[in-house]
């Protein structure tokens, strides 16, 4: 017990917490500007697959760090423009949509990644590069504090900025206000000239952009490589970090902390002869236990028991 | 109205159809030769390729191309129907919650822990031919009602989004079922990690042994046959549609949607939970996935092409199966990988649900229609729609 | 065009996907400076011709010509670049969002990249201040009454340019009072050289306040005429094409028993407001109580609870003997002898895919003869859709037909199909003929007389006063959760006396009332 607790605090643990919950984070600071426009993104993790992706092969063919991460981003971004357009413009149900996008990352890298390097499973054979961490000059220099600030991911360091943005952009700017007119009322928005689709592409855009930062992430952040599937998951954790924090960017940052330290547990919890499985599944429990409690508290808040008030949940048109 | 029907099938034709071009222009790129020939040759050799590559794909799975001429191909054939089964069933599991309007996607976790624990009952429970059959398939039932429970009781009752909680569950199930097969089941002299065989009389009949050809088929289709009945025949089938359609209207009706969001998703689940373990018990004779099969996500794919109708979703899963076998096969002679299906299952589903798609195109047919009746005597229904 | 002429819509034509013609080759001249009715029963194409107008939709085939220009509105946006505003009839404000924020929308002054908030608060205020027209800026809309919400719609529209104003049944949520506010704010606005059309069915509004109308029906226009000429017979004639029975000869009603019991009823919303304060009434069998009020002053919250939607406070609610319990859900109600004809029969009245048979048995599927031990008889189902579109004057080709491509009038005759026929005891009809065609509200209302006559207890809550005044038997009025006024014979009053009631500005005693 003493040996886990010391695991568990120890400086190491919360490197590799923050390590875990940075793409969550960025994938959820897009489902929650995806969300407040009414248009839920739940292809953040295809998203983020793809871009992983683009950005191993970019950087192993073209040998640039620079062209790796523009691509993989603008990838990312037109993937989001892709399931705009279908949603907004030929008006597939967007949680459809969504699917069919996934499926075509899990399906369409593998296919790419055999084409381009003959191999199905990883990216070994391709020399692709890593995003460098960052050491802040003097602030590392500092007993202690210096340990803590300096030293992350340069993806990490840009995601914390992040949330400042998506809160500032949502709630002080024109944009952020269009985008919350669109997501309430969107005939409201239409009746003052705003347009609704226009809105709701940018805010589906600004959510891929957001998710392939975080898939860069992945596959160039700590690895240099790209598997298959390797998102695992976390497009869709930052799908239930953004369910708890609602639409305000601090709460969205503490569900995906939260749900980046449980994982970031798991795999301590290993040396511990607890079952890998039940330590992989633990984010999962916890945030279905979180989600529950959660939502019987605004159950029990509202005083109505009526289902068909529901507002938790997938959007409807 | 009758033109919009029409309209429907169609729209699925032609989206196929644009699936099919797309596939064929990838292949014809990734046939590109990079050798140091002319142009005009790299052309025609791609173009000879994809050909070939395609020939395999929409053929392969019923004929096999020999050089002394074209036979029928058997085992193509009966692995496009023994692929069809399990997929068929989740069709069917998620064509009912998706009738009632509950995003549950939990089939693959239903199936998975489903198939796991079955697992157990096809390894020990007393063969008797039949009665194990039948036991291990109601025990994997039982499990995915079981597990569906979750989601739909937090939907019921604690109004918790059901897509997020079924998903997360998928990954839970997918982790329980590895570790109870790793744990209790498994077979330590084999080289990987499967499960101690079945016993011999669990098994499912087989039409033709040299290629396994299982029974699984006719309880695929019982199962529509049985489904379509509920939900079309009968007063709880009308309940859940009516769910679907309108929740609010179904309460003032005096329904308690609660209970029915619940029901429909334990139903589906017991429905999802038979999906794997009739390939195991008909095919592969014992657990043997490292990885989610994703027959639940197909089944989402399928629901959708048949439109939430049981009667169209065998169609749907033959469709699917057949292309998915064509592109292994093609897989085989070519070096195109076989997951160039799942780019195509993407473009399919994104242009068959896409209500806006050819739109105009149906609006003008209808159009047609509508001036029609106004020629007609019979009074017509003029005015704003609100 | 002619000199004074702002606006010419020529030979419009509008054909929806779903294959509803809903403008035929319509023509509207309007003037500059005018007050323009736009006039005909819902369903008569007038809303769909303001919509293409403001570009929300688009002509299937014609022309619009405003100012002299032949133009292309394809969107609100070009509408509004042109000068064209429009207030709907359902509001088009985002709830928490504040007023200056809703007015601002769209057009946000800036300081660097984000909102100059306090340029915003100022600018409303500037704004409400020219045009006469005080609003709260700092409040956020949901927080303010529908009164002031219409404010706010109009300031919007103004503040944007519009020179020609649509209003989409202004008058349909307000008080009699605050018509007669905005109908006094609209004379300031023409005389500011603005140009107003105004949709309505309302004949009385449209010879106080228009100056030319212009009548439709089943989607075609039956004439245009200067208002000093023409009179409400006239103008009902040209809506309806016959003679309309405004009046409903009734024999006085013979009550027995009392059939619901309502003591003092207490609810308190969501949100703090206690909407509805110990209500006591009854109604008997055989009578139509009708229930009087501005909207958001308890009738909602009084008839969820009477259904079984939400539970009550405190207070006990007796259907035919049946008291209900706290926790309550409308299959009890139904079954203790109840039937509701909900004011919005899109949200709850009706299950839009499904067709008019799977409709109308909705509470009754379990009975023979529809099904029998869980396995439903669709022969007997459409068998009784086929009466009941009969019996009930449904428009449609068969009871196969999809709720979503009947008209709002025929939607409404399908709820009532359904709830006249469910042998109930009890009836509560809120809004049962808003937005639907005059023959399908008439209908409706006979209808309901009919009912009482089978010695059904009916409850009336109606926006339309003189529907109320037609109906009922008795009038009960709710102001602020109170009941205020009691008219045990309704011939004796007049609109403008309900009114007084219904703004809180008279108020009776309970001696007056009496026997509620």
């Amino acid at each position: 017990m003493n040996e886990m607790l010391q695991g568990i605090l120890s400086w190491d643990f919360i490197a590799a917490g923050i390590r875990v919950t940075t793409p969550i984070l960025l994938a959820a600071l897009g489902a929650l500007i995806a969300e407040s426009a009414g248009t839920p993104n739940i292809a953040l993790e295809g998203i983020m697959l793809i871009s992983a992706f683009i950005g191993v092969i970019v950087s192993g063919f073209t040998g640039s760090l620079w062209l790796a991460i523009i691509f993989g981003v603008i990838v990312g971004t037109l993937m989001a423009a892709i399931l705009a357009y279908f949603a907004l413009k030929l008006k597939t149900d967007i949680i459809l949509a969504a699917i069919a996008l996934n499926i075509f990352a899990s399906g369409g890298t593998i296919f790419f990644l055999a084409m381009l390097t003959g191999d199905k499973g990883s990216s070994a054979s391709v020399n692709s590069l890593l995003i460098p961490n960052v050491t802040i000059p003097i602030i590392d220099k500092i007993p202690i504090l210096g340990e803590i600030l300096s030293g992350h991911h340069s993806i990490t360091y840009v995601a914390i900025v992040l949330i400042f943005v998506v809160q500032y952009l949502m709630y002080k700017t024109p944009l952020g206000l269009r985008i919350r007119a669109v997501g309430e009322n969107p005939d409201a928005a239409e009746s003052v000239g705003i347009s609704v689709v226009k809105t709701r592409f940018i805010a589906l855009m600004l959510s891929g952009f957001l998710a392939s930062l975080g898939g860069l992430f992945l596959s160039m952040g700590y690895v240099s490589w790209f598997a298959r599937d390797m998102t695992a998951g976390r497009g869709w954790i930052a799908l239930a970090a953004q369910a708890l924090g609602g639409l305000n960017a601090f709460g969205v940052a503490a569900g995906s902390f939260l749900f980046g330290f449980t994982e970031a547990a798991s795999y301590s919890l290993q040396i511990f002869d607890i079952p890998y499985e039940f330590t992989q599944s633990l984010p999962f429990i916890i945030t279905i236990i979180v989600l529950g409690i959660y939502a019987w508290r605004k159950v029990k808040a509202s005083g109505k028991l009526n289902v068909s008030n529901s507002s938790v949940g997938p959007t409807e048109k | 109205m009758k033109a919009d029907k029409r309209f429907t099938l169609y729209r699925i034709g032609i989206s196929v159809g644009i699936a099919l071009l797309i596939g064929y222009i990838i292949v014809f790129i990734a046939s590109f030769p990079s050798t140091d020939i002319a142009f005009m040759k790299k052309m025609k050799e791609a173009f000879d390729s994809a050909n070939e590559a395609y020939k395999y794909f929409l053929t392969g799975a019923l004929i096999r191309w020999r050089i002394t001429g074209a036979a029928f191909n058997q085992s193509g054939f009966i692995q496009w129907i023994n692929e069809a089964v399990p997929i068929i069933i989740t069709g069917l599991a998620v064509s009912m919650v998706f009738t009632a309007k509950q995003f549950n996607i939990g089939a693959e976790g239903q199936m998975f822990l489903g198939a796991a624990v079955a697992t157990a009952v096809a390894i020990y429970f007393p063969g008797i031919p039949f009665v194990s059959t039948v036991f291990v398939i109601i025990t994997a039932m039982a499990v995915g009602a079981g597990f569906a429970s979750i989601p739909g009781f937090m939907k019921a009752k604690l109004k918790a989004s059901e897509l997020v909680t079924s998903l997360m569950l998928n990954y839970v199930a997918f982790f329980m079922g590895l570790f109870i097969i790793k744990t209790f089941l498994r077979d330590t002299e084999a080289g990987s990690l499967v499960s101690l065989e079945f016993q011999q009389q669990a098994m499912l009949p087989l039409l033709n042994e040299r290629y396994r050809w299982h029974i699984g088929i006719f309880f695929a289709l019982g199962m529509t046959v049985l489904v379509w009945f509920i939900m079309k025949k009968t007063t709880w089938g009308y309940k859940v549609k009516l769910i679907g359609d309108n929740m609010k209207f179904a309460e003032y009706s005096g329904i308690n949607s609660s209970k029915m969001i619940f029901q429909v998703q334990v139903a589906a689940g017991a429905v999802a939970g038979s999906a794997g373990i009739i390939e195991l018990l008909g095919y592969h004779g014992r657990f043997l996935w490292l990885y989610s099969p994703g027959y639940g996500w197909d089944g989402i794919i399928i629901a959708t092409l048949a439109r939430n109708n049981p009667l169209f979703v065998p169609l749907a899963a033959l469709f699917l199966s057949y292309i998915r076998v064509g592109a292994k096969i093609m897989g085989r002679y070519t070096n195109i990988a076989p997951e160039i299906v799942a780019i195509l299952q993407a473009v399919i589903i994104l242009l068959v649900t896409a209500e806006a798609f050819l739109a105009k195109w149906k609006q003008r047919s209808i159009n047609k229609e509508a001036t029609q009746n106004e020629i007609n005597a019979m009074p017509v229904q003029v005015g704003d729609t609100k | 065009m002619a000199e004074n002429c702002i606006l010419e819509m020529n030979n419009i034509w509008k054909i929806y996907p779903n294959g509803v013609v809903a403008n035929k080759d319509m023509n509207l001249k309007v003037n500059k400076g005018e007050i323009h009715a736009l006039l005909g029963e819902n369903g008569a194409g007038k809303s769909t011709l303001m919509k293409i107008l403001f570009g929300i939709e688009q002509p299937t085939k014609g022309e619009i010509i405003y100012e002299g220009q032949k133009v292309d509105i394809s969107s609100p946006n070009k509408a509004i670049e042109y000068g064209i505003g429009m207030v709907h009839q359902h509001f088009m404000l985002v709830p928490s969002l504040t007023v200056a924020e809703n007015i601002i929308l769209g057009m946000e002054p800036k300081k660097g990249l984000s909102i100059n908030i306090d340029e915003a608060y100022r600018f409303v205020q500037e704004q409400s201040d020219l045009f006469g027209l005080p609003v709260p800026s700092k409040e956020k809309v949901k927080d303010i009454s529908v009164g002031m919400k219409q404010r706010v719609e109009i300031i919007k529209t103004l503040v944007r340019g519009a020179n020609l104003i649509i209003l989409d049944e202004p008058t349909a949520v307000l008080t009699p009072q605050e018509t007669v506010d905005l109908f006094k704010a609209l004379k300031n606005l023409t005389e500011k050289g603005k140009t107003i059309i105004f949709i309505t069915h309302k004949l009385n509004e449209v010879k106080e306040i228009a100056d030319r109308i212009t009548v439709t029906r089943r989607g075609k226009v039956v004439g245009t005429a200067d208002v000093k000429d023409i009179t409400e017979i006239e103008m009902s004639k040209m809506m309806v094409g016959r003679d309309v029975d405004i009046r409903i000869e009734k024999e006085p009603a013979l009550t027995g028993e009392k059939l619901m019991e309502i003591n003092d009823l207490e609810y308190t919303r969501a949100d703090g407001v206690k909407s509805l304060k110990g209500l006591s009434f009854s109604v008997r069998e055989g009578e139509i109580l009708g229930v009087a009020g501005v909207e958001g002053n308890g009738q909602t919250e009084l008839v969820q609870i009477i259904t079984g939607i939400i539970p009550r406070e405190s207070g006990q609610v007796i259907l035919n003997q049946i008291e209900l319990p706290l926790k309550t859900d409308p299959g009890f109600c139904r079954n203790a002898g109840l039937s509701h004809i909900p004011s919005d029969r899109m949200e709850r009245g009706v299950a839009p895919d499904s067709t008019i048979a799977e409709n109308i048995i909705s509470d009754r599927f379990k009975k023979i003869p529809f099904s029998k031990k869980g396995v439903i008889k669709w022969k007997q189902v459409y068998g009784f859709g086929e009466d009941m579109i009969k019996e009930f004057d449904i428009r449609t080709d068969n009871a196969k037909t999809e709720i979503k491509m009947l008209s709002g009038g025929n939607i409404q005759k399908v709820v009532v199909a359904r709830e006249f026929t469910a042998h109930s005891k009890i009836t509560i009809a809120d809004q049962p003929t808003r937005g639907i065609d005059i023959a399908a509200a008439d209908f409706i209302r006979r209808r309901l007389v009919k009912e009482r006559e089978n010695n059904l207890a009916v409850l009336l809550v109606s926006a339309d006063l003189t529907e109320l005044l037609e109906v009922a038997d008795r009038i009960i009025v709710l102001y602020k959760g109170e009941i205020v006024a009691h008219f045990k014979h309704v011939k004796q009053i007049n609109e403008t006396v309900l009114g007084e009631y219904m703004l809180g500005i008279k108020r009776m005693t309970s001696e007056e009332m009496g026997d509620l």
